[in-house]
């Protein structure tokens, strides 16, 4: 069997303004294997729900795509979502049936004038089964497995009667209805309380042993991305700059962005007064952006001269790692030499 | 507790906001957000104050710069001229006097600033209120505006121009300008991206290195706070439940509320994930607590007594104050290095 479950290939989402050309997601190339935890970990607008919209088909729709999101079914031959129709029936199967997703805010993600067993039903019926009754029982049963107390009674509830980490229960109950085979997390704990997302994090962990579906994860938080994940890609405006495995990001970062932002956060039990090691200046907007690497104004390692000259491509630095950085002679190799369907696909 | 250079002193404070019902809008009952807090701020000190959201930390924050007027307790600050003052009984006009001592700065820099007013404006309204004006003016904001690693070029742009980080420097010059005693800082970096953080609690750590400055920091992010904070006060509740120096109460915190909270947080870490604590259930209703210690639904230690008794604050090592019945017989992890 085929374990490879989502290849992302050279996807763009590029959104022309009034302002001029957004370059939202611009050429992120990775790929999801059955039953594995990748996590996109990027700051504000550096382009992960974007991608994640894309790979949906939820991007707004004067977003211009290019590139291909091949999902391969359990059975069946392998599509590339990027052509499905956007409002057809294969599209409308796989988004919540075999890719499902959680949102941050699941106040807003959810209907705020149904009860959540109807929201959570109705998903069943779509792509399950017909049969009401079925539907309820199922649903129910979902509630208890992601510990709500009381799973009937929660059933003819409204959104508001329940608290932000039982609204995220609740939606994660609804994504997994469907048994999917790849859920897509967008910050499902940014907004709930730190013993709360405890909770949530450990319910997700057990749910996926239990249900074996990948998970992809995006956060800002490199806290959550060394609890969670197996494999990480860092995004820096709309490009991936960083692909390896997740004890590989923590101790032996490459990019000189994934490296200065693990030196930034404060950790927890090591009290020094010391300053922190911070980023200078501030992410830039990617509208109209010069050529080069994005990085370069705020980079501690910049050559002058190359790196504000062309974008360096993501490439394997080392088993496993690959970084789009031109202090490796790699990367400055390749930006020379004619680029290579491995060398662009940097991942594994 | 007798501590020296107290510049702040807050006892018993307490905040009750009612519940009103009904077409007469009668009172049923009272949500208790600041329940019986006690503490003091040293000069130069900066004091954590960390919880959840909904335990009542903002709230705290904003009684004592009397933005809201307690219903119960005193906060007693030391001015410039080595006065005490109670601020819970001042009048307006006396405690418009006094707001130069205490200045706050916000969470969200995109909310906090007039988008119909030039930076320069800004940053001289506390001037303006305390009657500096013209050339004065402009040079002393010039000077703030350096101070805090603002371009003193772009001080006729209105704050849309800006970043969020450049947008809290704004706010943070605009607390300076009338020199106060002290400065809450209610969650100054939660809404800043990871990068930017790093760059504000710097410039937060060098202005009070700098000019000597006394916090009240308030904020959700455990790390954060440990690392710019003296002492650390955890809320539950509307209750302050431990307080201790910093190192203390990360590494051997004597309440199981703050060994749940220390240990929930996720270690920026791949090696060090050990096993969390995860607490059932979420926090308390402040409008229905449970009746004993408030956290004993759930706390894994709890006992009967806990039930039935509500624990008091009481300094059980040296400096190290908790409310809790079994303080001495837990043995409670903290942060493990």
């Amino acid at each position: 069997m085929n374990d490879v479950l989502l290849e992302v290939q050279d996807l763009k989402t590029h959104l022309p303004l009034e302002e001029g050309l957004l370059k939202a997601v611009d050429g992120i190339s990775f790929t999801i294997r059955r039953g594995e935890t990748i996590g996109l970990v990027g700051e504000s607008g550096c382009g992960k729900s974007m991608a994640v919209r894309s790979i949906m088909r939820l991007a707004p729709n004067f977003a211009n795509i290019s590139g291909r999101v091949i999902y391969h079914p359990q059975d069946g031959d392998p599509v590339d979502i990027t052509q499905l129709d956007a409002h057809g029936e294969r599209i409308r199967a796989i988004r919540g049936g075999e890719i499902a997703m959680i949102f941050q805010e699941p106040m807003t993600s959810f209907s705020p004038l149904h009860t959540i067993g109807n929201q959570i039903t109705e998903a069943i019926r779509v792509h399950r089964t017909q049969n009401r009754k079925q539907a309820h029982k199922i649903a129910i049963d979902l509630l208890g497995r992601v510990g709500m107390s009381n799973p009937s009674q929660r059933m003819s509830e409204h959104p508001h009667q329940l608290s932000g980490g039982m609204r995220q229960r609740a939606m994660i109950a609804m994504a997994l209805s469907c048994e999917p085979s790849l859920l897509i997390a967008d910050e499902p704990t940014t907004a709930l309380d730190v013993t709360v997302q405890a909770q949530v994090l450990q319910l997700m962990r057990d749910l996926q042993d239990e249900f074996g579906m990948s998970i992809l994860y995006i956060t800002h938080d490199l806290g959550v991305i060394a609890r969670m994940v197996q494999h990480v890609a860092v995004m820096y405006l709309g490009k991936i700059v960083e692909f390896t495995d997740v004890d590989s990001l923590f101790y032996q970062a490459k990019h000189p962005y994934t490296s200065a932002l693990i030196k930034s956060i404060p950790k927890i039990g090591k009290k020094s007064r010391r300053r922190l090691e911070s980023i200078q200046g501030a992410v830039p907007v990617p509208i109209n952006r010069p050529p080069g690497c994005g990085f370069f104004p705020r980079c501690s390692l910049a050559i002058p001269g190359l790196c504000d000259r062309e974008d360096p491509p993501l490439v394997q630095v080392a088993p496993g790692h690959a970084a789009a950085c031109y202090v490796y002679p790699e990367v400055a190799e390749a930006a020379k030499g004619p680029q290579l369907e491995g060398q662009r696909d940097g991942t594994r | 507790m007798e501590r020296d250079d107290v510049i702040l002193q807050v006892k018993s404070l307490k905040k009750y906001f009612p519940i009103e019902k009904g077409l007469l809008r009668r009172t049923v009952g009272h949500i208790k957000a600041v329940d019986d807090v006690s503490f003091d701020i040293s000069k130069g000190e900066v004091l954590g104050l960390v919880g959840e959201s909904g335990c009542g930390k903002t709230t705290l924050g904003r009684c004592i710069l009397r933005a809201i007027d307690p219903t119960a307790g005193q906060v007693i600050l030391r001015t410039h001229e080595d006065d005490t003052v109670d601020i819970t009984r001042l009048d307006k006009k006396q405690m418009r006097a006094l707001r130069k001592e205490m200045q706050l700065v916000f969470q969200d820099p995109f909310s906090s600033l007039s988008p119909r007013m030039t930076v320069l404006d800004i940053i001289g309204e506390p001037l303006w209120a305390q009657g500096v004006r013209g050339k004065a003016l402009e040079s002393q904001v010039k000077e703030l505006a350096s101070l805090v690693g603002l371009n003193t070029g772009h001080l006729n742009r209105y704050p849309n121009a800006f970043s969020g980080g450049q947008r809290q420097r704004i706010g943070i010059a605009r607390a300076l300008a009338t020199n106060p005693n002290l400065i809450v800082a209610d969650e100054p970096v939660s809404a800043l991206d990871v990068s930017i953080q790093a760059q504000i609690l710097n410039l937060l750590q060098d202005l009070q290195e700098k000019l000597g400055l006394t916090y009240l920091f308030i904020a959700h992010d455990l790390s954060v706070v440990e690392h710019i904070a003296d002492r650390v006060a955890v809320m539950y509740v509307g209750k302050i439940i431990e307080l201790a120096e910093t190192e203390a109460l990360y590494l051997t915190p004597q309440h199981p509320y703050t060994e749940a909270l220390l240990s929930a947080v996720p270690k920026p870490d791949p090696r060090l994930q050990e096993a969390q604590i995860i607490l059932s259930g979420e926090v308390a209703n402040p409008a229905e607590p449970p009746s004993g210690c408030y956290f004993h639904p759930r706390c894994k230690y709890a006992a009967d007594r806990c039930k039935h008794e509500t624990p008091v604050l009481r300094e059980v090592l040296p400096g190290h104050f908790v409310s809790c019945h079994f303080a001495e017989e837990l043995e409670l992890e903290g942060v493990s290095l």
